[in-house]
């Protein structure tokens, strides 16, 4: 395995932050809004906290394995047989995933902006824009990414602000009149989405400092949290709780709405990058935890020429998805977040971190600072870097 | 390392300008017989509007722009029918207006709206407007100052002087709670006097003149009042001033005069010009029974003075205020009346802040509130501050 | 169909083409195994996929499985 790559947790965070943030805050709002109607951004906030659990999971599996990917250290935690089993799920979950982002990419820019044009256009172009990045390597995809990370990050920011005059905060009361119910169920959507981080353990290991394990984690589930919020909250101040649940894409109708001194108008356009940008990060990331993850499997010394069948798996598997966009957001609600949340992104993981602690496997959180090491681990080994301590 | 380069997009549903018929405005209206929908459209004719200067006088023959009209069961029926008569691909995302007539209006718009929602290509902020009679006779108007009756009639919604209302705010207005949409009216006026008008005098008696002194200038659009809704369904009318009284109601008026006779020489009035204002509106529940007050205060200018009045002392000056509140308070309570107890509906949202404040209790209320409505009580409390009063410190008089 | 069918094979084509020389020639049979196993199984989804063949659907079996489930977590959710 090219083991040699290393990145900064600046540009692990901006991946991870990025990856969950362009696709979540253009579909997830109307979810959540539907739900819980004007406590959507309690919902929002929730979900957040919620992560914030998640993040605390998947910091301290990797912590006790910090060179280790998540395929390599389910082997460590649960032998050769089990081990190998979970990483099969796991494999299926990041192509199942990659499969939901690459057609929503291609939807949301069929139903937005090119209704003529048909939708597995954009689905083998980026696919193909995908694998090219996933083959060159992760320092790619994560360079790449600061570029599309401010893209996103500034568009979120300048659109909020330009909306604002259109805002009406008291759209966001009454405050919890229909209780919490509709709040936990807005929030688990979202959540859900956030979970994705996990697969920040497939590329964690690949840390230049893995003290920083904990910062990453923390910086990007906050981070998407924030930026959650605030994209709840301006929608749901312009448009209104009703009309906002009604809206496919508020987010993007949201940026229609703008329109200063009759000049600046048509800023969806802005939108369409944004989109753009951080899907295409989120595609990348995916894929490479698939590809990466299945050259593991086999216990392959070079993931790279798998890249190539794995898109035209992809490919597929995105097309056939779903018949109907609409289709996948009922779907999304409850469905989607129950199976991702008790398996891959909540209780698989836990999972593992349980069983890590009982059979006391990998060093426990005394990651101590030297950027300078080279711990390649080989495929399927163990890796101690650190005396085997007890809990914390 | 490797940049990626990032695709462009956007070759299937590539739209050349030269291609296209862009719609500048759309009327709704109701056939009577058949009740299909007919849609008219204004389409802009690309000559005439690169110039930057308007020509002086676009004689009726030349109008820039093509008014095309048909009918259909739904508006994108409507527009496949059309697609027959234009030359060129309709486009909808320059459309900056829409007009309902009200017959449509009557029958319920959420339908119609729906097509201008759900598209990709019309624009959740293009003006919403209701006339009564036909909404293709207003498209079919004509524009002095503009090139265009769009433009017109945009420049005219744009001086706040009716309601503002796009797209995206009637949904918001319809789908909320405890608020009923209202918007803007446009009727027709000959407005001005066209320059070809012959003045009566020694010299002319030429026949058609004298006693037919026809105006030459075509109907323009003109704004009348406003149209208030329950749900989706056109139920009722606001005159003008009426409509200023809806603007302080909502709380978003910007401008307005206000016209009082002088205390002291009631056959003289005064002016005072509107700057700012804020309404506040409180809900409480009083005997089981929801109550609101109405806080409205308003700053203005004194714009005009046709007695005289001493300026100068604070006690005149507070007086005018009182005045000026009274009359304010007068306009407001006629237009509320109207809407509470003519016509029902609570296009100033009441209902929508009480929810806020008592969400419980409007859970109760909220299916019934058609018939509460009219019942509830209403408190109004008006302040008016004048702080300017020009150039001018006290009245101009002749010196006697 | 006949397109996609080309537009299939032509991607396939260009895939080989790029990866597969290099392995041989390093004798990574493992790869080389994995590769093909891929392949095939991309080319067996996509062709039945293009001769409108019935194909596997993950949803739908995600949907069986969690579906109960859901929407008992739902209606848990819902009440009052």
């Amino acid at each position: 395995m090219a083991e040699k790559t290393r990145i900064s947790w600046v540009q692990a965070t901006l991946l991870l932050i990025n990856m969950v943030t362009a696709t979540l805050i253009l579909v997830v709002p109307a979810i959540t809004t539907e739900a819980a109607r004007q406590d959507a951004w309690l919902s929002a906030l929730v979900a957040t906290f919620g992560g914030l659990l998640l993040a605390f999971i998947f910091t301290k599996l990797q912590q006790r394995f910090p060179r280790e990917n998540l395929l390599q250290f389910s082997i460590t935690i649960l032998g050769p047989v089990l081990g190998k089993v979970v990483g099969f799920l796991y494999l299926w979950y990041f192509l199942h995933l990659a499969a939901i982002i690459i057609r929503s990419f291609g939807d949301f820019l069929v139903i937005s902006f090119m209704p003529e044009t048909p939708v597995w256009v954009f689905i083998i172009i980026i696919t193909i824009l995908a694998a090219y990045a996933v083959h060159n390597g992760l320092e790619v995809i994560a360079r790449v990414n600061i570029l599309f990370f401010a893209l996103v990050i500034l568009s979120i920011v300048i659109i909020f602000f330009l909306t604002a005059k259109d805002m009406d905060f008291t759209n966001l009361t009454p405050i919890l009149a229909e209780g919490w119910k509709p709040v936990v169920r807005g929030s688990l959507f979202p959540l859900a989405w956030i979970g994705e981080i996990v697969i920040g353990l497939m590329i964690l290991s690949h840390l230049a400092n893995p003290g920083e394990i904990k910062r990453v984690y923390l910086v990007t589930t906050i981070g998407v949290g924030i930026l959650l919020l605030q994209v709840i909250i301006g929608v749901v101040a312009t448009f209104g709780p009703e009309y906002t649940s009604h809206l496919i894409f508020p987010g993007l109708t949201g940026t229609r709405i703008i329109s200063i001194g009759n000049f600046i108008e048509r800023l969806e356009a802005l939108a369409m990058v944004m989109w753009v940008g951080g899907a295409f990060t989120k595609i990348c990331l995916v894929y490479y935890a698939g590809v990466y993850g299945m050259a593991e499997w086999f216990r392959l010394k070079d993931p790279r020429p798998l890249v190539g069948p794995a898109g035209i798996i992809l490919v597929f598997f995105a097309l056939i998805i779903y018949e109907h966009f609409i289709d996948f957001l009922k779907f999304a609600t409850v469905p989607f977040p129950m199976y991702t949340l008790t398996t891959f992104e909540g209780g698989l993981p836990l999972l593992l971190l349980v069983i890590a602690i009982l059979r006391k496997k990998g060093g426990a959180g005394n990651v101590q600072k030297n950027p300078g090491s080279n711990d390649d681990s080989s495929a399927s080994t163990n890796s101690r870097l650190l005396e085997p301590q007890g809990n914390k | 390392m490797i940049v990626l380069l990032l695709l462009t997009p956007g070759c299937w549903s590539r739209k050349e300008i030269n291609d296209l018929a862009v719609i500048l405005a759309v009327g709704l209206d109701q056939e009577p017989q058949s009740n299909q929908l007919r849609l008219t459209l204004q389409i802009a004719k690309p000559k005439s509007l690169t110039a930057g200067t308007k020509q002086a006088g676009f004689g009726p023959g030349q109008k820039p722009t093509w008014i095309i009209s048909g009918t259909g069961d739904t508006i994108f029926e409507a527009t496949r029918n059309l697609a027959t008569e234009s030359s060129r691909d309709l486009y909808w995302g320059h459309t900056i207006l829409l007009v309902m007539g009200d017959r449509l209006a009557r029958d319920g718009v959420n339908q119609v709206l729906d097509f201008f929602a759900r598209a990709q290509q019309p624009r959740e902020i293009m003006w919403i407007m209701v006339t009564r009679g036909k909404a293709e006779d207003i498209l079919r108007s004509h524009a002095e100052l503009e090139s265009t009756p769009a433009q017109r009639i945009g420049f005219l919604i744009r001086s706040k002087t009716g309601l503002t209302v796009n797209l995206k705010d009637f949904v918001t207005m319809m789908t909320k709670t405890g608020i009923n949409p209202a918007a803007p009216e446009v009727g027709l006026a000959t407005v001005g006097l066209s320059e070809l008008k012959k003045l009566p005098g020694p010299d002319n008696d030429e026949k058609g003149d004298q006693g037919n002194r026809k105006n030459e200038m075509p109907p323009q659009a003109k704004l009348t009042g406003t149209a208030l809704f329950r749900e989706a369904k056109l139920v009722g009318w606001l005159d003008r001033k009426e409509t200023r009284g809806l603007l302080w109601l909502k709380g978003e008026a910007t401008k307005g005069i206000i016209t009082i006779p002088c205390p002291n020489h009631p056959k003289e009035k005064l002016s005072v010009d509107i700057m700012r204002g804020s309404t506040e509106i409180t809900p409480s529940i009083a005997r089981g029974k929801p109550v609101f007050t109405i806080k409205i205060k308003m700053e203005g200018d004194l714009k005009e003075v046709h007695c005289p009045l001493p300026l100068g002392e604070p006690a005149t000056i507070h007086h005018l205020e009182k005045e000026f509140a009274r009359d304010m308070e007068e306009r407001v309570r006629g237009t509320f009346y109207k809407i509470q107890k003519q016509y029902a509906v609570d296009v100033i949202g009441l209902g929508n802040h009480f929810y806020r404040r008592y969400p419980q209790e409007w859970k109760i209320l909220a299916p019934r509130w058609e018939k509460v409505f009219p019942e509830v009580g209403v408190e109004f409390q008006v302040q008016t501050s004048i702080i300017h009063s020009g150039f001018l410190t006290e009245p101009l008089e002749p010196w006697k | 169909m006949l397109g996609f069918l080309f537009i299939y094979l032509a991607g396939l084509a260009l895939i080989i083409w790029l990866e597969l020389p290099a392995l041989v020639k390093q004798k990574q049979w493992r790869e080389v195994a994995a590769f093909s196993g891929l392949v095939l199984i991309g080319s067996y989804l996509s062709i039945s996929m293009i001769l409108r063949l019935p194909t596997p659907n993950p949803n739908v079996l995600i949907e069986a499985i969690f579906g109960p489930l859901s929407k008992m977590l739902e209606a848990a959710l819902s009440g009052g």
